[in-house]
C-alpha cells in the first residue's frame, strides 16, 4: 500500500513521494473483471405482446387492419374506416424487406385518415402462409408496433395450413 | 563463461488502464434485473425492433420438435399444434394453482418459439390461449433489427 520516503539524511524536509503499490490494485481489478464478465448481458431479449381478442375484453373496434400474408411475395390487406367502409388492397414485393416497406406506408396513410383517432385505438388482425416462418410474423408486427398499433391479434389460417 | 541474463520489466501502468476500461465497459452492460427466462438451445429467437421490457410470466416454449410449458414436456410440436389440449390442461392447472395462493392472476404468458418454425402452428398454438384466460401472450425475441425472413 502507499507509503511514505522519509529521506534519511536528517535534513528536516519530508518527501510527499508514495509509492502505490500496483499489484493488489490489479487483483482488485482482476476479480472486478471476472465477475462482471460472469454476469454481463450480452443479448437484450424483449417481447412483442399480443391481445387476442377472443375472450379478451377487447371489443369491436370502429377501425380495423387486417393483413394477410398469402404468399411469400404478397400481401391482402383489408382497411375498415370507422365508417365502416372497407377496402382492400394487394401488396406485392420481390423481397421480405420491399412487402414491409409497402405495408408500412399503407398502415402509415391508413392511420393518417383516421384522425384524430389516436393509432391504439385501431386493431389489427395478423393471418400468415402456413409455410412462412415465425420470424416474418414478428416482422409484422413489427410494422405494426412502429406504428403505434397496440391491439394486435394473430389469426391462423383459414384453411388450417399444413407444415 | 558468460551468462546471458534475461530481465523482462513488466510495464504496470498501461496494464492498469487497460484493467480500468475494461471494467467501466463491463458495469455499463451490467444488469442487476435477472434474466427469468431460461435459454433452450434449440430455439433462435427472432428479431425485433418494437421489443419492449418484458414481465415474468409462465413460458410457453416452442422448439422444432416440441412444446414444453416452463420447462415442462407437454408432446410433440405437431401434435399440439392440431390438438393444444394438453398445453391447454396444463396453463389451466396452472392457473388454478396460482390463484389457490391468493395471489391476483395475471393473464400474461411468455410465447418463445424458434424462428424457423411455420407460423401457422404458432398461430395456432397463440389462438386457443384465450380459452384458457391467457389472452396477453407476450412473443419473445432479441431487441434489434435483423434480416430474419
Amino acid at each position: 500500500m502507499a507509503g511514505m520516503n522519509l529521506p534519511g539524511n536528517g535534513s528536516g524536509k519530508k518527501s510527499l513521494n508514495c509509492e502505490l503499490n500496483l499489484v493488489p490494485f490489479i487483483d482488485l481489478l482482476s476479480v472486478s473483471i471476472c465477475f462482471l464478465l460472469m454476469t454481463a448481458v450480452w443479448i437484450q431479449l424483449g417481447s412483442v405482446p399480443v391481445v387476442q381478442e377472443h375472450g379478451t375484453e377487447a371489443e369491436s373496434p370502429g377501425s380495423e387492419i387486417n393483413v394477410v400474408w398469402s404468399t411469400p411475395n404478397e400481401f391482402q390487406l383489408t382497411l375498415v374506416y370507422s365508417n365502416k367502409k372497407r377496402v382492400q388492397a394487394a401488396i406485392k414485393g420481390a423481397t421480405s424487406t420491399e412487402l414491409m416497406t409497402q405495408l408500412k406506408a399503407q398502415v402509415t396513410d391508413f392511420i393518417q385518415s383516421q384522425a384524430p383517432l389516436a393509432p391504439s385505438t385501431i386493431v389489427a388482425k395478423v393471418t400468415t402462409h402456413p409455410t412462412l416462418p415465425y420470424s416474418g410474423l414478428v416482422d409484422i408486427l413489427d410494422v405494426l408496433r412502429g406504428s403505434q398499433i397496440s391491439k394486435i391479434g394473430i389469426e391462423p389460417p383459414a384453411s388450417g395450413g399444413n407444415t | 563463461m558468460i551468462r546471458r541474463s534475461i530481465f523482462l520489466s513488466l510495464m504496470l501502468t498501461p496494464m492498469v488502464d487497460m484493467f480500468s476500461l475494461l471494467v467501466i465497459f463491463l458495469l455499463q452492460v451490467f444488469s442487476a434485473t435477472p434474466e427469468t427466462l431460461v435459454p433452450n438451445p434449440s430455439i433462435q429467437l427472432p428479431f425485433s425492433a418494437s421489443a419492449t421490457e418484458f414481465k415474468d410470466a409462465p413460458a410457453i416454449s416452442v422448439t422444432p420438435d416440441a412444446v414444453y410449458l416452463d420447462q415442462k414436456l407437454i408432446g410433440p410440436l405437431k401434435e399440439i399444434a392440431q390438438n393444444p389440449e394438453p398445453l391447454l390442461e396444463a396453463l389451466d392447472q396452472l392457473r388454478k394453482d396460482r390463484q389457490k395462493g391468493g395471489a391476483a392472476f395475471a393473464s400474461d404468458v411468455q410465447f418463445v418459439a424458434h424462428k424457423e418454425i411455420p407460423s401457422s402452428l404458432i398461430a395456432r398454438i397463440v389462438a386457443s390461449l384465450p380459452s384458457v384466460h391467457f389472452g396477453t401472450v407476450h412473443l419473445m425475441s432479441i431487441q434489434g433489427k435483423g434480416g430474419s425472413s
